[in-house]
């Protein structure tokens, strides 16, 4: 099944090359695949800390995602 | 005479403000934890909007990197090297006397935290790293106090407000803190003074709903802004039902932690700060005297700058030292005992 993912700010570096990233990019996954399983397979910091949302809403790394669903990630920031 | 609340008229006149909300603010008191570019932008608001009490804490003192966003500092505070918490302090008063406002020149860390957040209403995040970040949720989770979250970096943010029991907590939004020195910091990544304001103001306007008991407005989201790229994300946050170390089960290992070490490297500023404990109070002159014959040494009011072996020492009356030039926490402890005393 196919999901959209978003990597938003910092983590736009790790972007495929012709993505848009208002719309995101597309993503095969397996059917039933958590958040968590996703996560491991970006190309995002596996030590730094993130946060991530699934169709605009803060989600669980247990969540079992839905064909379409729209899986977005953001770097913790930590500077001020 | 002139009504007090009269400086306050265009805010009051806002839809379910008015003159009750006005002295509702008045009456409340709110601590700024970091005085930097977060802090200077949110203690400004709270002062300028008539909150009644403001507590400000911060271990720094103004550089010249500091001005273009640090909002509340000028060159004379870079130049004195005055402590931010004091400059900031001088400042807000100049903008409203009518409110009280207590500044700490302190390190916040397990020791000294639940002391500043402990009576206030309210608590607003403009701390510059995740360690103090983490240890204010736990001393926020614990007493039961609000508190919003804010992060910069570079061009972006993030913000969230927390309320314990309701709301997710930080360590719920983001996880287990990463190791110190392990993230980018302003330092290494910059940062740009409009993103700051913008987080500043999120930060500010979600303390406005909490303050004003008006929490069914409070947006219950991570708020995710990228300033440059015009990437605005909000994320709705509801609390799981799940087994969150913090803020489900209570432990709070950061707070209840054994001060094993009395350094902390000030990340990607080649700096290491010296804390003794408990903490000691040194008469900095006499300090002065003795250091003259080892090298340049300035003192002003609250604090003492000493250039020695290439390194730069500034030490607080409380024996608290800032010693620029290494990031060895070993070396640093060495020379604070060779230059201070042990």
């Amino acid at each position: 099944m196919q999901i959209t993912v978003r990597l938003l700010a910092s983590y736009r570096q790790y972007l495929p090359e012709d993505h848009d990233n208002q719309a995101g990019f597309r993503y095969e996954v397996q059917p039933r695949s958590s958040v968590g399983d996703i996560l491991e397979q970006l190309p995002v910091p596996a030590d730094e800390p993130y946060t991530f949302f699934v169709n605009g809403r803060h989600a669980e790394r247990e969540q079992v995602l839905e064909p379409g669903d729209v899986l977005s990630v953001f770097p913790a920031v930590g500077g001020g | 005479m002139v009504d007090r609340f009269e400086r306050y008229s265009r805010q009051m006149v806002l839809p379910g403000w008015g003159r009750a909300a006005q002295e509702r603010l008045a009456g409340r008191s709110v601590a700024v934890i970091g005085c930097g570019a977060l802090g200077s932008h949110i203690a400004g608001h709270l002062a300028r909007a008539g909150v009644g009490r403001l507590v400000l804490a911060d271990r720094d003192f103004v550089e010249w990197h500091n001005l273009p966003r640090q909002s509340l500092y000028d060159e004379a505070d870079a130049r004195d090297g005055i402590p931010k918490a004091v400059a900031a302090a001088r400042r807000l008063r100049q903008i409203n006397s009518q409110i009280e406002i207590e500044e700490h020149v302190v390190d916040v860390n397990a020791d000294t935290v639940e002391g500043l957040v402990k009576g206030a209403d309210l608590v607003l995040d403009g701390a510059d790293n995740f360690e103090v970040r983490y240890l204010l949720n736990e001393a926020c989770v614990k007493h039961g106090i609000p508190w919003v979250y804010g992060g910069v970096l570079g061009t972006y943010g993030l913000t969230a407000a927390i309320l314990p029991g309701e709301t997710p907590c930080l360590r719920c939004l983001l996880g287990p803190m990463p190791p110190p020195g392990s993230m980018p910091t302003c330092e290494t990544a910059g940062v740009l003074g409009p993103a700051v304001a913008v987080i500043a103001a999120l930060e500010t306007t979600e303390g406005f709903k909490i303050l004003l008991d008006r929490k069914e407005e409070l947006l219950r989201s991570l708020v995710m802004v990228d300033i440059w790229s015009g990437d605005f994300e909000r994320a709705e946050t509801r609390k799981a039902k799940g087994s969150c170390p913090v803020c489900d089960e209570r432990r709070f290992e950061m707070l209840e932690a054994e001060q094993g070490s009395m350094t902390s490297v000030l990340c990607g500023r080649s700096a290491v700060q010296v804390s003794p404990r408990p903490a000691r109070s040194l008469e900095l002159e006499t300090l002065a005297r003795r250091l003259e014959e080892l090298g340049p040494v300035e003192v002003n009011d609250y604090l003492l700058r000493l250039q020695a072996e290439g390194k730069e020492f500034t030490v607080f009356r409380d024996g608290r030292a800032i010693i620029k030039g290494t990031d060895d926490p070993s070396q640093a402890r060495a020379l604070y005992a060779r230059y201070i005393g042990a």
